[in-house]
C-alpha cells in the first residue's frame, strides 16, 4: 500500500515536531513534508505535480504568505483544486473558521493543547474516508475544535 | 245651435285663462254719467279679484264693483275719452304683493276690464297716466312707494327700524320709541312688528338701559355721528347677537342690526381652540405659521415668537424678516427649499440653526404642506426647537463612537486573549503533556509533583482565559434576554460537569426550578461556576451534596437592599456541604 503523502505547513517548529512526532506515533503508513509558509508551501506544490500530496495541514497565522491566502492560491491553481487542506490553527473565533469554509477548506482542526489529543485528532483525519464524507458535505462533521 | 257651442268653448277658455276679464254695463245704455251698473261677465278670476258673486244681477255703482281706487279712476278715464288704458297696479292680498297689469277699454255698451298678474318689477310714475304732481299721481306715488317701501324692508335680511327721540325735562334723550320695525324680528323674538311698534326700546328691553345701548343710540342722535355695535340680547332665553348699525334720519335713527349669532359662536369656538392651540403650542415647545404664497407676509403664532427669543409680534411679518435670523452656514439651503416648495407646492421638512434675540444659536425644525383655499396657495406648518434632541443625538454619535472603539479595543483583547495569550499556554501544556508521556515512571516523586502542579496551573489558567472569552463575548453577540427553564440550564451543566460529578459521587438535587427571563448562556455560566465551587471547596473524603432550591419572593420582603417593593423575584439558593467561601469572592461569582 502507498504511502500517505502528507504536507505540514506551518511556521512554528515546536507544532511542526508536535506533529511529526504525533503522526509518527500513530504508526500509520504516512510520508510527511513540513514547510514554514505559504509562499514556500505554493512554490513546492507549483514546482512539480509530483509533489502533490493527499493531504496538507495548514496554519493560519504565519509570515509572508498566511494560510488564507495559501489556501485561496491553492483553490485557483486547477491541478490542486480538490486537494484535501486542512486547516490547522490555534484560532476559535467563528469568524476565522466561516472563512475557511468560505475558501474552500476541507476540514478544520483546532491545535490540541494535548499530544495524546493531537494524535487522537491526526489518526481521524488521516483515516478518514475522505469519499464518502465529500459526497454528503456537513460542515459541522468537518469541524474538528478539541 | 252653433253659436251656442261657441259660446261654450270661449266661456270655457276665458274661465281657465290666468287672465281676470270682467265686463260690465251700465243700467241705462249709452249713458256716459251713468251712476248704475251691473256686471254682464266676469271669469273665475275676475269673480275672485273683485269678490263678485257667481250669480250677481244686481245694480251696482263703478265704484263698488271695482273697488280698488285706481281702477274706477281709470275706468272713468276710458269712459270719457273712449280710449284704452293700460297699466300696472300692486295690491296686496293677504300678505303677499301682487303685481297686476291691467287693460280697461271700451267695449260694445260697456267696459272690459282684464287685469294679468305679472312678475315683480320697479314700477314708477312714469306708467301713470295721471298728469305729474297731480294730487292722484302723489295719493298713487306714496301708496306704491309704501307697498314698495315695505317690500324692499321685510326682504331685507336685516333688522331694519326706525326710532324717535324721546326727551327728559332737561333735553336729553332718555328713550326712543320704535315707530317702524321689519318683521325680521319675528324669527329671532316672536314679536309682530304691530307689538313693537309704538313700545320704547327700554320698555320693549329693559336691558338697553344697562348694555350700553341707549347711550350709544343717544350719543348717535346728539351727534350726527354713525354708530357700529355689537351686542348680547337674550329673547325667549335664547342668546341673540346682534350688530347694528344706527344712522340719523331727520329726526330719528335708522338701525340696521344684523344677527351675527352663529358668527359669535364660531368666534367663540375659535378662541378656544386658538387659546388650546397656542397653550399646546407651548408645552410642547412648536410654533406654527401660515404663509399666503402670493405674498411675502407670514402670519406667525405666539410661540413661533417667543422660539425666537421675542415677545409675540415684536418683529414684522415679512418673509424676508425671518432670514435674518439664520445662520449664515444655512441660509441658502432653507432660502431654496422654501423656494422649491413655493414652486413646486411640496412639502418641506428641514431643520436649520437659527440666532434668537440674545444671539443664543437653537437648532430649528419646519415641516410645511400647501394647500390652496379659494384660489390661493397657502404653507401651513411646524417650527419646533430641536436644539435638545439635536445635542442629544451629537452626544449619542459621541457615545456611539465611543462604544465603536471600546468594541474594537474589546475585539483587539479578544485576539490577544484568543491567540497571543493562548498560543504560549498551549505550548506549555503540550510540553508537559510531553514530558509527562515520556518520562513517566523515571522522575522523582518531587519533580512528577512540580509537574502535576504546572499541569494543574496551566489548565486553570486555560479554564480563566476561556471564562474571559466567554464573558466577553457576551456583548459582541448581543443577545436579547427571553425564557429559560433553569432545569434546562442545570441539565447542560450536570452534562458538562459530569465527568467531575461522577469521580467525586457527588449528588445533585433541585427543587422547583422556574422559568425565568434571562440569557440561557451566562445562567449557564452562573450555574456551572457554583456548582464549581461545590464540588471544588469541599473536605477531603466528604461526598458532595448539592440542593438548588427554586422559589419566588417578593421585593419588600426581602432583606436585599436594591430589590425593588411590590415586584416579584425569582429567588435561588444552591446549599452545599463545603466550607464557608469568603464573601467578597461569592459576590464575584454574581
Amino acid at each position: 500500500m502507498d504511502k500517505l503523502r502528507i504536507l505540514l505547513v506551518d511556521d512554528d517548529e515546536d507544532d511542526r515536531q508536535f506533529f511529526a512526532d504525533a503522526l509518527e506515533g500513530i504508526e500509520l503508513n504516512t510520508d510527511l513534508h513540513q514547510l514554514e509558509n505559504g509562499k514556500s508551501c505554493m512554490e513546492y506544490l507549483l514546482t512539480d505535480t509530483d509533489n502533490t500530496p493527499d493531504l496538507v495541514f495548514l496554519d493560519l497565522n504565519m509570515p509572508i504568505m498566511n494560510g488564507f491566502e495559501c489556501l485561496e492560491a491553492i483553490r485557483r491553481t486547477p491541478h490542486l483544486k480538490d486537494l484535501l487542506v486542512a486547516i490547522y490553527s490555534t484560532s476559535s473565533a467563528e469568524r476565522d473558521i466561516e472563512e475557511t469554509f468560505e475558501k474552500g477548506a476541507n476540514i478544520y482542526i483546532k491545535k490540541p493543547s494535548s499530544f495524546n489529543e493531537l494524535k487522537k485528532s491526526l489518526k481521524q483525519v488521516v483515516k478518514m474516508n475522505w469519499a464518502y464524507h465529500l459526497n454528503d458535505f456537513k460542515k459541522e462533521n468537518f469541524l474538528l475544535k478539541i | 245651435m252653433k253659436n251656442n257651442l261657441a259660446d261654450d268653448i270661449f266661456r270655457t277658455m276665458v274661465d281657465n285663462a290666468d287672465t281676470a276679464v270682467l265686463y260690465t254695463e251700465p243700467s241705462v245704455p249709452n249713458s256716459l254719467n251713468a251712476k248704475e251698473y251691473h256686471v254682464k261677465y266676469a271669469n273665475k278670476k275676475a269673480q275672485n279679484f273683485f269678490f263678485i258673486p257667481s250669480d250677481s244681477n244686481e245694480n251696482q255703482s263703478l265704484e263698488e264693483i271695482v273697488k280698488y281706487d285706481e281702477l274706477l279712476i281709470l275706468a272713468n278715464k276710458v269712459l270719457e275719452t273712449n280710449e284704452d288704458e293700460n297699466f300696472n297696479i300692486i295690491v296686496k292680498e293677504s300678505d303677499n304683493i301682487l303685481n297686476y297689469h291691467v287693460r280697461i277699454r271700451s267695449f260694445n255698451k260697456g267696459l272690459l276690464f282684464a287685469l294679468s298678474l305679472i312678475k315683480p318689477k320697479y314700477i314708477t310714475d312714469k306708467e301713470s297716466k295721471h298728469p305729474l304732481g297731480s294730487l292722484e299721481s302723489r295719493k298713487r306715488e306714496l301708496e306704491i312707494s309704501n307697498l314698495f317701501g315695505i317690500r324692499v324692508l321685510d326682504s331685507n335680511d336685516s333688522i331694519i327700524c326706525y326710532l324717535k327721540p324721546i326727551f327728559n325735562k332737561k333735553g336729553d334723550v332718555e328713550d326712543f320709541r320704535i315707530d317702524y320695525i321689519n318683521n325680521r324680528m319675528g324669527e329671532i323674538a316672536n314679536d309682530d312688528s304691530a307689538f313693537i311698534e309704538g313700545q320704547t326700546i327700554l320698555e320693549y328691553y329693559p336691558k338697553n338701559a344697562e348694555n350700553g345701548v341707549l347711550e350709544i343710540l343717544a350719543d348717535g342722535y346728539t351727534t350726527g355721528e354713525n354708530k357700529e355695535y355689537t351686542k348680547e340680547f337674550i329673547f325667549n332665553e335664547k342668546s341673540v347677537w346682534l350688530t347694528t348699525r344706527a344712522v340719523k334720519m331727520n329726526d330719528g335713527l335708522i338701525l340696521f342690526s344684523k344677527d351675527v349669532t352663529q358668527e359669535k359662536t364660531y368666534e367663540a369656538q375659535l378662541f378656544i381652540q386658538n387659546r388650546l392651540l397656542s397653550e399646546a403650542e407651548h408645552v410642547a415647545n412648536i410654533g406654527s405659521f401660515r404663509w399666503n404664497l402670493a405674498k411675502e407676509q407670514i402670519k406667525y403664532s405666539d410661540n413661533v415668537y417667543r422660539l425666537f427669543g421675542y415677545d409675540p409680534n415684536e418683529f414684522d411679518d415679512k418673509y424676508d424678516r425671518l432670514l435674518t435670523f439664520l445662520h449664515p452656514n444655512d441660509f441658502e439651503k432653507v432660502k431654496s427649499s422654501f423656494k422649491a416648495a413655493r414652486i413646486n407646492k411640496s412639502k418641506s421638512d428641514l431643520v436649520f440653526r437659527v440666532y434668537t434675540k440674545s444671539k443664543e444659536l437653537r437648532y430649528m425644525n419646519t415641516i410645511a404642506e400647501c394647500y390652496q383655499k379659494e384660489g390661493n396657495w397657502y404653507m401651513v406648518g411646524v417650527i419646533r426647537d430641536v436644539t435638545k434632541q439635536i445635542e442629544a443625538e451629537s452626544v449619542l454619535q459621541i457615545k456611539n463612537t465611543e462604544l465603536k472603539r471600546t468594541n474594537a479595543d474589546l475585539e483587539a483583547f479578544n485576539r490577544v486573549a484568543s491567540h497571543d495569550l493562548q498560543e504560549p499556554l498551549r505550548k506549555v501544556q503540550m510540553f508537559v503533556s510531553r514530558l509527562d508521556d515520556e518520562e513517566e515512571g523515571r522522575l522523582s516523586n518531587r519533580s512528577q509533583d512540580y509537574l502535576s502542579k504546572i499541569k494543574y496551573s496551566s489548565d486553570r489558567m486555560r479554564n480563566l482565559i476561556n471564562n474571559l472569552l466567554s464573558y466577553s463575548k457576551i456583548d459582541e453577540v448581543g443577545e436579547q434576554p427571553r425564557r429559560v427553564d433553569l432545569n434546562d440550564v442545570l441539565y447542560n451543566v450536570l452534562e458538562d460537569l459530569g465527568e467531575r460529578i461522577k469521580d467525586l459521587d457527588a449528588k445533585v438535587d433541585s427543587v422547583s426550578l422556574p422559568v425565568v427571563n434571562g440569557i440561557q448562556f451566562l445562567l449557564e455560566q452562573l450555574f456551572a461556576n457554583l456548582i464549581g465551587n461545590s464540588l471544588k471547596y469541599v473536605n477531603e473524603g466528604v461526598r458532595p451534596n448539592i440542593k438548588i432550591i427554586g422559589s419566588i419572593v417578593s421585593g419588600d420582603k426581602s432583606l436585599v437592599e436594591s430589590l425593588l417593593p411590590n415586584i416579584n423575584y425569582v429567588k435561588l439558593q444552591f446549599i452545599d456541604n463545603g466550607y464557608r467561601i469568603r464573601k467578597k469572592v461569592s459576590r464575584e461569582n454574581f
